[in-house]
């Protein structure tokens, strides 16, 4: 039904424009992302040649530094050194670890697959859980188990999730023993307690937003048209109000990727969960900086595409969001 | 001044479909509809006319759903075809309302959702009361749609409310009102948003309706000539009482309470009453 | 109605303000030097001499807690102060103004903001090595946007007000303008938004710190403490608890003032 009308409408040319108008917009912005990664190197003091070789754990000599910089070509242009940099991520080249000199990009995809895995997992629980929780919670306002779940997410919402990692480790994995507390495999076990952990920032804060929207629906006129009408009570919440709050789910759904991007560095490394996060907070600790140069790189593309796909599914979730300029 | 009570004047078929008996209602702890009785005949237009502040919208709440509006009834019982409006449940209330009575608003698009095709707005009324059959609802719809003289019917039906203008939301409204062939229709200030030729227009079409029909209205309006033109009856209401209640000729010939009497001087172009009564 | 949420913002606000002072005095209060480390006392559990226990090197958990206090709150308060400061000047400059300015700091932070706030923190924190400062610089090297584009959005809204031109048309000078008619009614909405964000920075201050971004041991924070203990969590369980016990109620407390002050916003703007 919904797909009907999106495919109608792609059909047509001016969608196709304007499709076509988002995308290249988003060009600026991929460019002034990479440049920005690749400034990231330089924030902190000491060039590249001596990071790396810390790294490698060499011992810093003036001719190490020397060589070093030869290899790396840091002694060419700036610019020169950018365009080179970007070209080779354009041919999948992140470059090479410090440590072990194994390429970057493979480390990061293979990571990338394992992320996106558990993300996905936890993103679905928490749409699971708090939509329906959220409608539950508005449309019994101010009942008992309304207050119950304000509470909770309230609480979640408050708690920062390495503590809730920590705590949820320490209960199922230690005391219980219902998981395993290093994870040897990223298996199906394994990812039980990660993708809850993850998810219940996001389900705290997606019922509260879901809450307070069909809320602030069911106060508006047309459902008080529609009882005029005696339609069902089931017809007003899930055909009416529901419509209208897609909007606002598929927006917050948006932002909490981002959270769950930030979520995955913290809760991968206290379940050894070998995803992306681990293996840039592993190359934190080791100084490995081209790990996090393309760390930063993946994760901001994703993002910026997926803010993409969600504001040009406004245009069809509510015909009447004007395109901005 | 007291309320008083309209007496039933018709010497027609005369069931009373609606008794409202000293109806005090309001919020919170303020009362705006303070004893309020009128009776309401089959085949019988009553016009509420009064100033904004005199509560007629408050009557109205009242009278389609207190809770949801947040309305309080402090006193008084509405009747219609013998049931309590105010001790329905909530089931029985569903299957009332949309069906037996119906209403129109001032500002019919607000009272749909504005991005859902009328179509389907339409539908999901006929199904909520069992009405709904595959071959012949559309029909039935568009039949409806003919009748307060809309042209272009299907985009119409295809269209969501923002997607149309004033007059055709209006029409849209009234015909969502009369589709499952109401016996009571109610109309708040259903032609106050409008432009004053789109205004008579609507007039007249309602009047039709309402012959062809031979359903019972109230109209509320602060328009003394709209409801000169359509009613058969005219309550006065005045901070929340009905001042005065009496059969339109009547009332405007010899107007009694000295508010109807300002209410009728307020009305410019006093030569337009006389051509009113002519035409009727 | 209005009164009660009136209320409950002074309420939570009073709290929050006492829970600042609690952050300035408390390292007074410690019964032990946080920092002093005692062989003999290594993962006690809680006892009169140490009301919250020790950890894993013998410090007093509950000064270290106090001691922490300060750092937390008061790092993610500054941060929130200075990067409001920064991004609401930035931001009514660019509204009120527009032109190549606004251009180009709006493509600067849609490039920021392209990232997920966090990320971006976590990265740069990395880059440049765990310190207090580093976290802040990190968290505050993107969080000034937000506050850029809503100041915009704000003035935006009152330039097409009739006090801006006529203030214009009298010869007022621009900066005038902007500080002494814009901005006061503006103040309100851009302080409740940066109310609402304390909590989360204090949450974001705190994960840092746990991953070694932050602040440095010894030095105390709740976040890193968390970190210390975690491995000994089975031994030691009140050196994870305590602190995570007062980041939560801290949290929760930021995050109410943050509710309270975003319904006394909206109920301020039903009312005009």
């Amino acid at each position: 039904m919904f797909v009907k009308q999106l495919l109608l409408q792609v059909r047509k040319d001016k969608m196709k424009k304007y499709i076509l108008k988002r995308v290249l917009q988003l060009i600026p912005i991929l460019l002034g992302l990479s440049i920005l990664t690749f400034l990231l190197l330089y924030i902190s003091p000491g060039d590249p040649a001596q990071k790396k070789l810390v790294s490698m754990e060499a011992m810093i000599t003036d001719e190490l530094l020397e060589q070093m910089r030869e290899e790396m070509g840091l002694n060419r242009p700036f610019w020169q050194q950018y365009a080179d940099w970007f070209v080779g991520i354009l041919h999948g080249d992140f470059g090479t670890c410090y440590r072990d000199g194994l390429p970057v990009a493979d480390k990061l995809f293979r990571a990338l697959k394992n992320t996106a895995i558990l993300g996905g997992t936890s993103m679905l629980l928490a749409m699971l859980l708090a939509i329906p929780f959220g409608i539950y919670s508005a449309v019994h306002q101010n009942k008992i188990i309304d207050y119950l779940i304000r509470f909770i997410s309230f609480v979640g919402n408050s708690i920062p999730s390495f503590l809730l990692a920590v705590l949820l480790m320490y209960f199922f994995c230690v005391k219980l023993k219902l998981f395993p507390v290093v994870a040897k495999k990223n298996g199906l076990k394994e990812m039980v307690l990660p993708a809850i952990a993850l998810a219940v920032p996001v389900i705290s804060r997606f019922t509260r937003q879901v809450r307070a929207e069909v809320l602030d629906q069911m106060g508006r006129d047309y459902v008080h048209g529609l009882r005029s009408r005696g339609v069902k009570e089931r017809y007003i919440l899930y055909r009416n109000v529901l419509r209208s709050v897609l909007v606002s789910i598929v927006t917050l759904a948006g932002l909490s990727l981002g959270s769950m991007m930030a979520g995955s560095v913290v809760i991968e490394t206290i379940f050894g969960w070998q995803g992306i996060g681990k293996l840039v907070m592993d190359s934190i600790t080791a100084r490995d900086y081209p790990v996090v140069q393309g760390f930063v790189l993946i994760f901001g593309t994703i993002y910026v595409m997926v803010n993409l796909i969600t504001d040009l599914s406004y245009h069809f979730l509510d015909p009447r969001i004007k395109k901005e300029n | 001044m007291l309320p008083v009570i309209c007496w039933m004047w018709r010497d027609k078929m005369s069931d009373r479909l609606l008794e409202v008996t000293d109806l005090k209602a309001g919020y919170e702890d303020q009362v705006i509809v303070d004893g309020v009785s009128f009776e309401l005949a089959e085949n019988e237009v009553l016009g509420i006319v009064g100033e904004s502040g005199c509560g007629k919208s408050t009557l109205l709440k009242a009278l389609i759903n207190p809770k949801e509006y947040g309305v309080r009834i402090f006193d008084g019982q509405a009747v219609f075809q013998g049931r309590d409006l105010f001790g329905l449940s909530d089931r029985e209330r569903k299957e009332l309302y949309g069906k037996d009575i119906s209403m129109v608003f001032q500002n019919s698009s607000s009272s749909f959702h504005p991005i859902r095709t009328y179509k389907k707005q339409f539908t999901e009324t006929l199904k909520s009361h069992a009405l709904w059959d595959r071959e012949s609802s559309i029909k039935q719809i568009m039949k409806t749609l003919e009748r307060v003289n809309l042209k272009d019917r299907e985009r119409i039906l295809e269209s969501c409310p923002y997607e149309l203008s004033g007059g055709m939301n209006q029409r849209v409204g009234i015909a969502m009102a009369i589709l499952l062939n109401p016996k009571l229709f109610l109309a708040d200030e259903p032609t106050s948003a409008l432009d004053v030729t789109v205004q008579k227009q609507i007039v007249e079409e309602l009047l039709e309706l309402h012959h062809k029909m031979k359903n019972s209205m109230i109209l509320i309006t602060h328009n003394m000539g709209v409801a000169a033109r359509m009613c058969d009856r005219i309550a006065v209401m005045y901070e929340g009482k009905i001042v005065e209640c009496e059969q339109t000729q009547i009332l405007l010939k010899n107007p009694v309470h000295p508010y109807t009497r300002e209410l009728l001087a307020a009305v410019p172009r006093l030569g337009r009453w006389q051509k009113l009564e002519e035409s009727e | 109605m209005r009164k009660k949420v009136k209320r409950r913002f002074f309420l939570f606000l009073a709290l929050a303000a006492l829970l600042v002072l609690f952050a300035v005095i408390a390292p007074y209060f410690a019964p032990n030097d946080p920092y002093a480390t005692n062989p003999a006392a290594m993962k006690a559990a809680p006892c009169a001499q140490y009301p919250f226990g020790t950890d894993k090197l013998g410090r007093c958990i509950f000064s270290r807690v106090l001691a922490g206090a300060r750092t937390s709150i008061f790092s993610a308060v500054f941060l929130v102060a200075v990067t409001f400061l920064i991004g609401t000047v930035i931001g009514i400059f660019c509204g009120y103004y527009g032109g190549i300015f606004d251009s180009l700091v709006m493509r600067l932070a849609d490039i920021l903001m392209a990232l997920p706030e966090m990320v971006l923190a976590i990265a740069v924190a990395g880059m440049l090595g765990g310190s207090m400062w580093n976290a802040m610089v990190a968290l505050g090297f993107a969080g000034w946007t937000t506050y850029a584009r809503l100041a915009k959005s704000q003035v935006l809204i009152q330039k097409k007000e009739a006090y801006v031109s006529a203030a214009q048309m009298g010869g007022c000078p621009d900066l005038h303008i902007m500080v002494f008619h814009i901005l006061p009614n503006i103040i309100g909405t851009l302080v409740v938004n940066a109310t609402s964000k304390i909590g989360s920075m204090m949450m974001g201050f705190a994960g840092l710190s746990f991953l070694g971004l932050g602040v440095q041991a010894p030095k105390a924070e709740w976040g890193s403490m968390i970190n210390e203990a975690r491995a000994f969590i089975q031994l030691t369980p009140w050196a994870v608890l305590f602190p995570g016990a007062a980041i939560v109620l801290t949290v929760t407390i930021f995050n109410l003032l943050g509710d309270a002050a975003r319904d006394l916003l909206d109920v301020e703007g039903q009312n005009e």
